[in-house]
């Protein structure tokens, strides 16, 4: 209740807020904010000990590491060789490793593309519905793959992909229904749909939900905008094409750069669970290669580490140009 | 644009007031084209929202129904043969019974454990004139882009002693950077004047974190509720990589992952359903039965509790994150 | 006040009397206890000397007593369920020797991930049941190498287990030690192994009724191309069993399990069950097949059934659970595999009473090649339970053989294997055990196993396979006369028409095999690299044998190539070497 009175004044107050001089680093200053410094050093402390700590274990990407000798700092070292194993290309961990890249942007980027186009066309025929009920039953509908587990959306994915006599709907509507298919296809079985499978899979959970934003961002777009186009005789699709979609343009630019910083992120239980066999050389991104080739396989510690510093090294690059990106067009950092 | 809105309203004062304006859009959404959409869209949203709840619905009806029946096919959104047999074996498995309270009680204590450290640091860091804000602002935002690797945690685990335990359920997750930047984006568009003035009064920062800000804070803190929550219950991999033996300590997640791998599964509930499909209960059980029986047993708590959140975390989404 | 006054009293003598009652049944367990092993082990002629020998080394074992509780920490691979908090076995063992079991299982399928974890950790319990072939941990240095504590005589029965094959069981990979690491857990055969069923044999297995209908046709020298055709010709005149779509053939493509796929390559040209490479019959040099022409020709074989509709379209994607469970269908016609690897879904069938639809083996090659699928149970090395380490470091590596020699004990591999009398077995006239069908259902009762069987503890324990002395054998599954017993009618008849007495009848006579067979069980010998190359192999011939076999015949040469050429870029020639200066060794050291 207290919020809502509140609220008015909200932006004008962190204006002024935002003019008062920051205080400078002098001691006494620090024991006048002790009580905020009690507040948080130990919570500082916490996330360096927990998260930055165990970063030290990356030495043995500089190692040949045998688990029999237990201290790490004991290990033989050997520089950057496991770096140039990794990128040697006349290898087959090498071929895998850049695989595996491939791997990684292509259905990331097929994901993402998809994705964007899907929820902001979703949003503009949600808008474009009167009924608040309809929109409403619809819109949670639509939310509720996205709080699904991965194992159990991996799950539903792999019976509805699966042949009419297992549950597979996909096939049963199309086959057995409509007649659009020949003969069922038993998708899993041919890598060429295993990038298709990733990305709609990761549609289907998170189509709704990524409507939220758009949806919310049109609830800002003045009436009269549409009233007067009406007026001039546009009909619906003209007034999606030319009011909703540019006013919604400044969030698309903003969601899609924000989403380049995980480009490396391309999923993992899909790929994981159905990815094996056939798939295998499609379905492998760089999050598998570790915990198949670094760990699973024979416990190659260290070249699991080194793929991993290699992503984090490219994920960061991601991040900080999509910062630096979104920072030019002026919208929010995060920093 | 301005010119526009000029001309529009020279129409609408011609045309008397509001109601005759009304009139006038209802005509219009009469209209042939309109009502062609209407329909096309109305369907097309409907067949839409099926396809995104069919799945559900389908493993409902599977879960339902008799396993070997269900082998014959053609089960959709209503069980042929009913039973509740698939239950009665999924409810007596003494390691779904514990996944299901260690899923509980691992929802229950990170939820606490979450958000108590991550809005009082939100806090703090809130506050725009305290110095040691932006260092501790990036130390924490950059632990979103990177990981030391599962390795290095797992011998950093080992080393504390965390491995087959239940803290390792919540202790290292404890503060989400993410998490933390929504809660501080919202504290910061709070009014300052209860803080300033609570601070003339003497009172401290705890106190104005705890009384004055944390009661504001509530609406965002629900959201985060459930984004910590539904992430808690539908984790797997905190389990399959520290607790991965200790039958204790499993949870319902987990016991999914061991039917879905692509493997010889074993132990708990993947042995169960074959061995089950031995003499004693001959064909009644398959994988398939199973899983989808335990995949509503998993995923029922959120279903439920869905629609009394739903409302919270469209505000709380909007709240915190990507401002236009 | 008075009535809660009586009550109380009446508690507490209740009470006193039933603690009494517990002492006085412990006292029994603890008297009895010590006198068990001797009664019992008495019919095992040469461990009575070693029991003198120990007295006089003045050897004091381990106390295992209620009184001397202990907790024993293990960690084991297993595909048997968890044993439930109330499990009859595991209170036995609390109940007569104070031993509690905190076990921890790990089932086959994330024993990688398990091993790499645990030995990135380097924290071990104090037994560790690894069953990889590869003897991951004993390089990572997780084993204690036992072989002095043998020696030494205080452990009569674990020496009696493993001397006779020692010189196998110590070789290692050069980084390691050589030594005795771990207690093989399966086929170390007292006497003459127990023949009725083959469990470790690979073959191609055809449903009873596919023989039936097809008049109990010869299986002897059987062509692929013959055993396919029984199948299309059954395939075609019952399109479906019961209701469900038949399924021609099917694999079993699960994760760790597509050697059963691949590994027939080698079947198919008379080859035993060495692994990923053989000795050349010609020329004597160990080889890979995998990339010749035989092994084309397999791929060739399922392309042409995949095109002709006979290949389950489904099972390249199937768990192992699912691969089961569509064998217990009924619906399946045939397969490659090893019969432990479907055990559950025969079992299943069995005790529907759809015998018809069971399985038996059957031996088709190449070219009229003899077969040479059966090489008898071969033990398993670099599997079973040794000790940790960690376990040796806290001084506890005594009380371990102690207990393991325990273990090793008639009473309690009979208590572990057969059960307990009156509630598992029953005895007859002729000193024989026996099940009533009551029992036998029971057996196969998961929630039952869980509550009844320390089957996860057993796995990977030593077995005393073969005969007791009192003619019993080690287990209900190698009882001949259970065996008989179990026989319906349509078995007896189909033993009969192909003249056989046992399932196990239907393989070739056990073909002997040289000291260094099989290849797969010397990987544990290799270096780290010369695994690494194999594993590598593995992992491009697996996926590709997929995809060779959902090809075209437009595309399948075309695919064969690229096979050859991802191959081309595996050190393959490493593994090779090492292999083959290893057997030099052996045959060098016979």
């Amino acid at each position: 209740m207290k919020t809502k009175e509140k609220k008015p004044k909200r932006v004008k107050f962190n204006e002024e807020h935002l003019h008062r001089p920051k205080p400078q680093m002098t001691w006494r200053n620090i024991w006048l904010q002790r009580e905020l410094i009690i507040m948080s050093v130990p919570l500082l402390l916490y996330m360096i000990f927990f998260r930055y700590v165990p970063i030290t274990g990356w030495a043995m990407a500089f190692q040949n590491y045998k688990p029999a000798i237990r201290n790490v700092w004991d290990q033989e070292w050997v520089g950057f060789a496991n770096f140039q194993n990794l990128l040697n290309m006349n290898t087959l961990y090498g071929q895998t490793f850049l695989r595996s890249v491939r791997n990684t942007f292509g259905q990331s980027i097929l994901s993402m593309v998809l994705g964007f186009v899907c929820a902001i066309g979703l949003s503009l025929l949600l808008n474009e519905v009167r009924s608040v009920g309809f929109k409403r039953i619809i819109q949670n509908l639509s939310y509720m793959p996205h709080f699904l587990s991965w194992i159990i959306a991996t799950g539903m994915i792999a019976t509805a992909l699966s042949l009419p006599q297992s549950g597979g709907f996909i096939n049963i509507v199309l086959h057995d229904w409509l007649g659009i298919l020949k003969e069922p296809i038993a998708f899993l079985n041919h890598p060429k749909y295993f990038w298709g499978i990733v990305a709609g899979g990761q549609l289907w959970k998170s189509l709704g939900w990524n409507t939220i934003i758009y949806l919310a961002a049109m609830t800002a777009i003045d009436p009269q905008l549409y009233e007067a186009a009406e007026i001039d005789g546009a009909n619906r699709w003209r007034k999606m094409w030319h009011i909703t979609l540019p006013s919604i343009k400044a969030t698309i630019v903003i969601l899609l750069i924000m989403s380049t910083g995980y480009m490396l992120e391309s999923g993992f239980e899909i790929q994981y669970f159905l990815g094996a066999g056939v798939n295998k050389e499609v379905a492998e991104n760089i999050d598998i290669f570790i915990l198949r080739y670094g760990i699973q396989l024979r416990a190659q510690f260290h070249l699991g580490t080194v793929a991993g510093i290699m992503k984090t090294i490219v994920a960061i690059f991601f991040v900080a140009s999509a910062n630096w990106l979104a920072k030019i067009l002026g919208s929010e950092r995060l920093v | 644009m301005s010119e526009k809105k000029i001309k529009f309203k020279q129409v609408k004062i011609k045309r008397e007031d509001g109601t005759v304006v009304l009139v006038n859009k209802r005509r219009a959404n009469l209209s042939l084209e309109n009502v062609v959409f209407t329909t096309l869209n109305t369907s097309f949203l409907i067949i839409l929202a099926a396809v995104m709840v069919y799945p559900m619905l389908n493993v409902l009806a599977v879960s339902f129904n008799e396993a070997v029946d269900t082998t014959r096919g053609g089960i959709y959104l209503w069980p042929r043969a009913w039973t509740l047999r698939n239950y009665e074996i999924v409810l007596n498995m003494p390691t779904i019974l514990t996944a299901f309270y260690v899923s509980v009680a691992r929802l229950i204590v990170t939820v606490i454990t979450n958000l108590i450290p991550t809005t009082m640091l939100a806090y703090v860091l809130s506050r725009r004139h305290y110095l040691f804000n932006k260092p501790i602002t990036i130390v924490f935002v950059v632990t979103m882009y990177f990981n030391a690797g599962m390795i290095p945690n797992y011998i950093f685990m080992q080393q504390l002693g965390l491995l087959n335990t239940f803290t390792v359920y919540w202790l290292p997750g404890m503060i989400s950077a993410f998490n933390l930047i929504v809660i501080r984006t919202y504290i910061r568009s709070l009014s300052e004047s209860l803080i300033e003035s609570a601070k003339i009064d003497g009172a401290s920062e705890f106190r104005i974190f705890a009384q004055i800000v944390t009661p504001l804070c509530m609406p965002v803190l629900a959201t985060i509720t459930l984004f910590v929550a539904v992430g808690s219950w539908n984790d797997w991999f905190t389990n399959f990589l520290y607790n991965p033996g200790a039958a204790h300590l499993t949870t319902l997640q987990f016991e999914l992952q061991k039917l879905l791998s692509n493997t010889a599964s074993a132990g708990g509930a993947a042995a169960a359903a074959t061995q089950a499909a031995q003499a004693g209960f001959g064909q009644q059980v398959t994988p398939m039965s199973i899983r989808s029986t335990i995949t509503v047993v998993t995923a029922l708590p959120i279903l439920v509790v869905y629609p009394f959140l739903q409302r919270y975390f469209v505000n709380g989404l909007m709240l915190g994150g990507v401002k236009e | 006040m008075k009535l809660k006054k009586v009550i109380a009293l009446l508690l507490a003598s209740v009470m006193s009397v039933s603690i009494l009652a517990a002492c006085g049944s412990n006292n029994d367990g603890a008297a009895t206890t010590p006198s068990t092993p001797s009664t019992d082990t008495t019919s095992v002629g040469t461990v009575d000397e070693a029991a003198v020998e120990e007295i006089t080394t003045g050897y004091v074992p381990w106390n295992f007593s209620p009184d001397n509780p202990v907790t024993i920490s293990i960690w084991t691979v297993t595909n048997s369920g968890a044993p439930s908090a109330d499990n009859i076995i595991h209170q036995l063992l609390l109940d007569e020797l104070g031993v509690t079991l905190d076990m921890e299982m790990t089932t086959t399928d994330n024993q990688d991930m398990r091993i790499s974890t645990m030995l990135a950790g380097g924290v071990y319990p104090d037994l560790i049941g690894s069953t990889h072939n590869d003897a991951l941990m004993t390089a990572g240095g997780a084993y204690l190498r036992l072989d002095d504590y043998l020696a030494s005589g205080n452990w009569p029965l674990l020496r009696e287990h493993v001397e006779p094959h020692l010189r196998r069981l110590s070789y290692r990979a050069g980084e390691v030690e050589d030594g005795f690491y771990q207690f093989p857990n399966y086929n170390r055969w007292y006497g003459p192994e127990i023949k009725m069923e083959d469990w470790s044999a690979p073959a191609f297995w055809i449903q009873m009724a596919v023989l039936e209908d097809a008049g109990y046709p010869s299986l002897d020298g059987i062509s692929l191309d013959e055993y396919f055709e029984l199948i299309e010709n059954y395939a075609a005149k019952y399109p479906t069993i019961d209701g469900v779509p038949t399924i021609g053939f099917t694999l079993d493509f699960s994760e760790g399990r597509q050697w059963s796929v691949t590994n027939n390559a080698l079947q198919l040209q008379g080859g035993a069950n060495w692994g990923g490479a053989f000795p050349d019959l010609h020329t004597g040099e160990v080889r890979h097949y995998i990339t010749d022409d035989y092994a084309r020709r397999w791929a060739h074989k399922l392309m042409e059934i995949n095109q002709k509709g006979l290949l389950d379209p489904e099972c390249f994607t199937a768990t192992a659970d699912q691969f089961q469970s569509r064998l217990a269908s009924g619906a399946v016609l045939g397969f490659p595999h090893q019969r432990w690897a479907f055990s559950q879904a025969q079992d299943s069938l069995r005790a529907e009473d759809r015998r018809e639809r069971t399985y038996v083996p059957v031996m088709p090659t190449f070219d009229n090649i003899p077969p040479h699928y059966s090489t008898g149970q071969l033990m398993n090395i670099h599997q079973g339970y040794g000790i940790s380490v960690d376990a040796a470091a806290a001084g506890r590596t005594e009380m371990l053989l102690d207990f393991l020699e325990l273990m090793m004990t008639e009473k309690w591999q009979k208590i572990l294997f057969w059960g307990i009398e009156g509630q598992d077995y029953l005895v007859g006239d002729d000193g024989l055990y026996y099940r009533t069908q009551d029992m036998r259902d029971e057996q196969h009762d998961p929630i039952w196993q869980q509550a009844n069987q320390a089957r996860a503890f057993r796995d990977n324990l030593p077995k005393r396979q073969g005969l007791w002395p009192d003619g019993n054998a080690d287990s209900a599954g190698f009882q001949r006369s259970e065996f008989f017993a179990g026989l319906t009618e349509y078995e007896q008849n189909f033993l009969k028409s192909y003249n056989k007495l046992v399932w196990a009848d239907f393989f070739n006579d056990a073909y002997p095999t040289p000291s260094y067979y099989p290849i797969w069980q010397l990987h544990g010998m290799l270096s780290n690299d010369a695994n690494l190359a194999n594993v590598q192999l593995d992992e491009v011939q697996y996926p590709a044998f997929a995809r060779l076999a959902l090809a075209t015949p437009d595309t399948f040469d075309g695919l064969w190539d690229d096979f050859l050429a991802q191959v081309a870029l595996i050190d393959t020639q490493l593994y090779l070497d090492e292999i083959n200066a290893l057997i030099d060794d052996i045959v060098a050291n016979e």
